[in-house]
């Protein structure tokens, strides 16, 4: 089966942020994304309740250029005010034009 | 203080709940609620103050309570302004920390509410003429959950547009999302709307409704107390953090807060009860509505200082000590 190489971006962010992170990702050119909710400590304390904030994880899979843009975003507008992490990985993806 | 004074609330199953479930936490117990328990509780606590509040409200001429909701906005104009000033100007905290911690202080708590009109009922076989409160009350409760956070949001962005000069885009942005979120929030949306709701309904609707939202209320509310205090015990690991400042405002200001709000109470006409309520609305501090806006609106602010104050010290204070505290004051000034 055909495989496409493509980047697979992870953000986790206080889930408050979800539905307006995700439109903006969309504007930007995902096709589409993943959410599940996490809890974790981090340099910014522990999330894990609904008293402290929960956080959540979006995945999203992308071409390499829409992956560098969706990183000037978030250096832009969330990484210096929120408690934001974002990590890339290399993946091969079946499908690739689906997320083109 | 005169114990005798605090026992009658100390025995309630609702502050014992609360008790066992700051033990529960510090003994290193694995109970805990799921998430969607927690969720369920407090929708339930939502709706049922809010119905109640309603239907009484529907019986109520309306001149009866103009008066007591202007005490209500004082309070929340007030209150965050001078939180803010005093956190800043004594506190040293910068004025991101200083305008969430207001906005908590500011901000209403729906549970201790519950919890002060569970005590003023209990007390009513007891002492009926000081017990007895105004069924408007959850109108107060509702008004009064927003405007202090919106004021303390506008305190903080005015002092960074002084102090930076710059007009922050990102911040404006923030504006709106949190606008959307404290109007469309769960506590806005449930409270507000079961307000209405139980206005319109009338004797035959509520009635309908009350066998789920009127007796079992305590029952629910002591399960939520419970719930509350294993949070409240975690939190207490965060008592070290936050610095005695902090700690000695999470006692000190609902003191103030609670006169203040039995006085504005009193000369609004409220009765005893009605002023032992407004007093704890004023002394109390949100954990529920004002988190989740500060999360957004002003993200740079460390939860742990408001929250924990908020949680590990007011919350506490407030419905084991205060609440009976605050009831005999208002007594005293009454009997003035």
């Amino acid at each position: 089966m055909k495989l496409t190489k493509l980047k697979r971006i992870t953000i986790i962010l206080q889930e408050e942020l979800e539905s307006k992170l995700a439109s903006e990702l969309k504007a930007i050119g995902i096709k589409g994304y993943t959410v599940d909710k996490v809890r974790g400590e981090g340099l910014d304390g522990f999330r894990g309740s609904e008293w402290e904030g929960e956080n959540m994880r979006m995945v999203s899979v992308c071409s390499e250029a829409v992956c560098d843009k969706i990183l000037q975003h978030l250096q832009q507008h969330y990484l210096d005010q929120y408690a934001c992490i974002v990590y890339l990985s290399d993946v091969e993806v079946v499908r690739g034009e689906r997320f083109l | 203080m005169n114990l005798e004074l605090l026992l009658p609330n100390l025995l309630t199953p609702m502050v014992l709940a609360f008790v066992l479930g700051i033990l529960a936490t510090r003994l290193g117990s694995d109970l805990k609620f799921p998430d969607a328990i927690y969720t369920l509780l407090t929708i339930y606590l939502l709706v049922a103050i809010g119905l109640k509040g309603g239907y009484k409200l529907s019986h109520t001429p309306f001149q009866s309570f103009i008066l007591p909701i202007l005490a209500a906005i004082a309070l929340c104009i007030l209150i965050p302004i001078w939180s803010y000033w005093i956190l800043k100007r004594f506190g040293k905290f910068d004025n991101y920390n200083a305008a969430a911690i207001a906005a908590h202080y500011g901000s209403v708590s729906a549970v201790t509410f519950s919890a002060v009109v569970s005590y003023l009922d209990s007390m009513k076989s007891i002492n009926p003429a000081a017990s007895n409160y105004e069924g408007f009350m959850p109108g107060l409760l509702a008004i009064m959950e927003v405007p202090a956070i919106f004021i303390a949001l506008f305190l903080a962005r005015k002092y960074e547009i002084q102090s930076t000069a710059s007009n922050d885009k990102a911040t404006q942005v923030n504006m709106g999302a949190v606008i959307k979120e404290l109007l469309a929030g769960k506590s806005s949306i449930l409270l507000i709307g079961f307000l209405i709701i139980g206005f319109v309904i009338g004797d035959a609707g509520y009635n309908q409704v009350a066998p789920l939202f009127d007796a079992p209320f305590r029952g629910f509310l002591t399960l939520f107390l419970l719930e509350a205090g294993l949070m409240t015990g975690r939190r207490f690991e965060d008592l070290k953090k936050i610095g005695l400042f902090l700690v000695a405002f999470g006692i000190c200001m609902p003191l103030i807060h609670a006169m203040l709000g039995i006085g504005l109470a009193k000369a609004s006409g409220l009765g005893v009860g009605g002023a032992t309520i407004l007093g704890v609305l004023a002394a109390s501090a949100s954990y529920i509505a004002a988190p989740a806006a500060c999360r957004i609106a002003l993200p740079r602010s460390n939860p742990t200082f408001a929250l924990t104050a908020s949680l590990a010290i007011t919350f506490p204070f407030n419905i084991i000590i205060g609440i009976p505290l605050y009831h005999n004051i208002a007594q005293y000034f009454y009997s003035l």
